[in-house]
């Protein structure tokens, strides 16, 4: 750790209590005392500055969902509510425990999880992995401490597939980034049991700006899951995380999200994955909450044979828009990729599907299918396609196919006429709209979306 | 109430450079058809926009883009079509189809659908890409030469297109000159 410069000087004198919190707004001096705070090394502290000035020179973007209710100078940028990190369960405040089991977290920690990484503010403060993994190499950490421990393999891919110009919102966590998971999963190493996540927002104007880095060496297989739940506030917060991902040759990585921010949140993501030759990269992607949110997965398919595949689902109720989709880029041949959005809007909800398929001359033989299917509950709501395809190269295959529909009569008064209530029937016609993307997911997931989407159905119909 | 029907065709051979067209629905059950043939050779480009907006209910659009691109012809194709809130029962449906026949051929293509109102039928389809090549082989193995097959598979890729053009278009006779370069 020699290249860790230690004669820093703090831009904020720590505060008495436990919890470090920068002032509200953003500049040079929030960002070196992040940066200082966390004790990071020269590159990474430059390479904030560097983000920050991008962040600065950016302009919004003039598409997808309104973002002018922003205010960045009313955000806090970093508050860490416990400088302890946790390896053990029994050491978690109660407090945070509390939350967690309203959410369910206990159980899947003992019957699916291996290591988990829970989010509290912008710290994992608990940490376990099991041991078979550790034995086998797998490293499952917070990015934070990742970077601390592991600074060769950190630099080499920090940054690399999603660059700080990519976009406003990927400078904008660059500069003031915090939190996350990085997880490297060694050559031929399967893990089974999938790495789960919870993040949660819970400071009222918190902004969280996680940054999640996953390496997949050769022939590896790695299952990574996050999900969100957030109490509701009264001020609007941001949440603006960069995922990263490699996919070596041979390699599979399946990332699954189910998103469920209250809905004061900008959610506002940029989620990448490389894939090399013969890799399967794979995005399944859940977007309940929320105030806005604008988040395409993309998968780069820059290795010969590599395939992508996304599986998006938005539900978008009162007050909602959710601008989601996927990207696939096609930059080597026999590569193949689809694109799966179900969208549900009701009550006035917004849903938007937005994607790109570009395939460049010389990815000969690709071949990709988009096909993506809208549900209007109501006559009060909104449901757009956007759709780019983009093909430079003749021997290709190229299919996209969409549909808006509403909830069928017939199917409705078929199912009243067995007995069951408007909501129940509606709940039951959703529920199979979006069953390809359901299936897809962990068990626990699957019954809590199930729960989720019978709980909206109830005042939303009749 | 009366029905107004409309069809609109339009077959590009090379000569604009963009094609714009607008359409309205702007009373009760009207309905729209956008026939747009394209066929591209050597350095040949075009933008393809088209707007359909339904204002009103029972309104009926439906939009067909084919094209069949040689050489190094580019065509970008950006159809738009918005169902207004209030425009029940309306019914839209936005196609594009290009072939690309050449490795120096491309296209880009956008349907775009915006969607205010449930009690409406909206769907899109798009396809890009080459002629099928189990197809291809097979008419091969049947002793037919390559071009010969080509020919054959693209005028099977227009022909639901070319049907319903009128005949004032002289559309077959474009389309076979256009072949004759294969």
């Amino acid at each position: 750790m020699k290249n860790i410069k230690t004669n820093y000087k703090y831009g904020f004198s720590k505060p008495e209590t436990e919890t470090f919190r920068t002032p509200k707004g953003l500049d040079k001096k929030i960002v070196e005392a992040i940066s200082g705070y966390k004790k990071e090394p020269e590159w990474m502290r430059d390479f904030r500055f560097k983000s920050l000035e991008i962040f600065k020179q950016k302009a919004m973007p003039g598409w997808g969902a309104d973002l002018s209710g922003i205010n960045f100078d009313d955000l806090y940028y970093y508050i860490n509510p416990s400088e302890k990190k946790f390896r053990d369960w029994k050491d978690v405040p109660t407090d945070i425990k509390d939350t967690y089991e309203k959410i369910g977290i206990p159980q899947a920690e003992r019957l699916f999880l291996a290591g988990v990484g829970a989010q509290y503010d912008s710290e994992m403060i608990y940490h376990s992995l099991k041991t078979q993994w550790e034995k086998q190499g797998v490293i499952f950490l917070g990015t934070d401490t990742a970077l601390q421990k592991y600074p060769e393999v950190f630099k080499q891919y920090f940054g690399k597939v999603v660059p700080p110009d990519d976009n406003k919102f990927a400078a904008l966590n660059s500069a003031v980034w915090s939190g996350g998971s990085f997880v490297y999963v060694p050559a031929g190493v399967q893990v089974t049991i999938p790495l789960q996540a919870y993040f949660r927002i819970n400071a009222a104007n918190m902004g969280q700006f996680e940054r999640t880095l996953i390496i997949a060496e050769e022939g590896s297989f790695v299952h990574y899951v996050e999900g969100c739940t957030a109490p509701i506030y009264t001020t609007d917060s941001l949440h603006s995380a960069v995922v990263e991902i490699v996919v070596k040759r041979g390699a599979r990585v399946r990332y699954t999200t189910i998103q469920n921010w209250s809905s004061n949140v900008y959610n506002l993501v940029t989620k990448r994955m490389l894939v090399e030759e013969e890799g399967v990269g794979e995005w399944i992607d859940g977007n309940l909450g929320s105030k806005k949110t604008m988040k395409y997965p993309s998968v780069v398919l820059q290795g010969k044979g590599a395939k992508g595949e996304i599986l998006s689902l938005a539900m978008a109720g009162a007050g909602q828009h959710q601008d989601a989709g996927g990207k696939a880029i096609h930059l080597a041949p026999y590569t193949t990729s689809t694109i799966t959005s179900k969208s549900i809007s009701m009550g006035g909800g917004r849903s938007s599907y937005r994607g790109l398929v570009k395939i460049i001359n010389g990815a000969k033989g690709s071949k990709s299918f988009v096909r993506c299917d809208a549900l209007l509950l109501d006559d009060l709501s909104r449901s757009d396609t956007y759709p780019t395809n983009i093909v430079r190269e003749q021997n290709v295959t190229l299919g996209h196919e969409a549909t808006v529909s509403r909830v069928g009569e017939e199917q409705l008064f078929y199912l009243m006429s067995r007995g069951l209530s408007e909501t129940q029937a509606t709940s039951l016609i959703v529920n199979g709209f979006i069953e390809p993307i359901v299936k897809e997911l962990p068990l626990e997931y699957a019954v809590e979306l199930n729960r989720l989407i019978n709980m909206s159905m109830e005042g939303s119909v009749g | 109430m009366t029905n107004s029907n409309k069809t609109i065709c339009v077959v590009w051979t090379g000569k604009e450079k963009q094609i714009i067209k607008k359409m309205n629905l702007s009373k009760e059950g009207q309905d729209v058809q956008i026939l747009v043939l394209l066929l591209g050779k050597r350095d040949q480009k075009v933008n393809v926009d088209i707007f359909v907006n339904h204002a009103k209910s029972r309104t009926q659009s439906r939009v067909v883009v084919k094209g069949v691109l040689f050489d190094r012809a580019q065509a970008e194709v950006n159809g738009r079509v918005s169902i207004e809130k209030g425009a029940v029962d309306s019914k839209a449906w936005l196609e594009a189809k290009l072939l690309l026949l050449s490795e120096k051929a491309s296209g880009r293509v956008e349907p775009n659908l915006e969607i205010c109102e449930n009690e409406v039928v909206a769907g899109h389809a798009t396809t890009v890409g080459q002629v099928n090549e189990e197809e291809l082989f097979y008419l091969m193995s049947r002793g037919l030469p390559t071009e010969t097959a080509t020919r054959l598979l693209v005028r099977g890729f227009l022909s639901s297109i070319l049907a319903e053009f009128p005949s004032s278009y002289k559309i077959y006779e474009k389309l076979e000159k256009r072949l004759s370069h294969i």
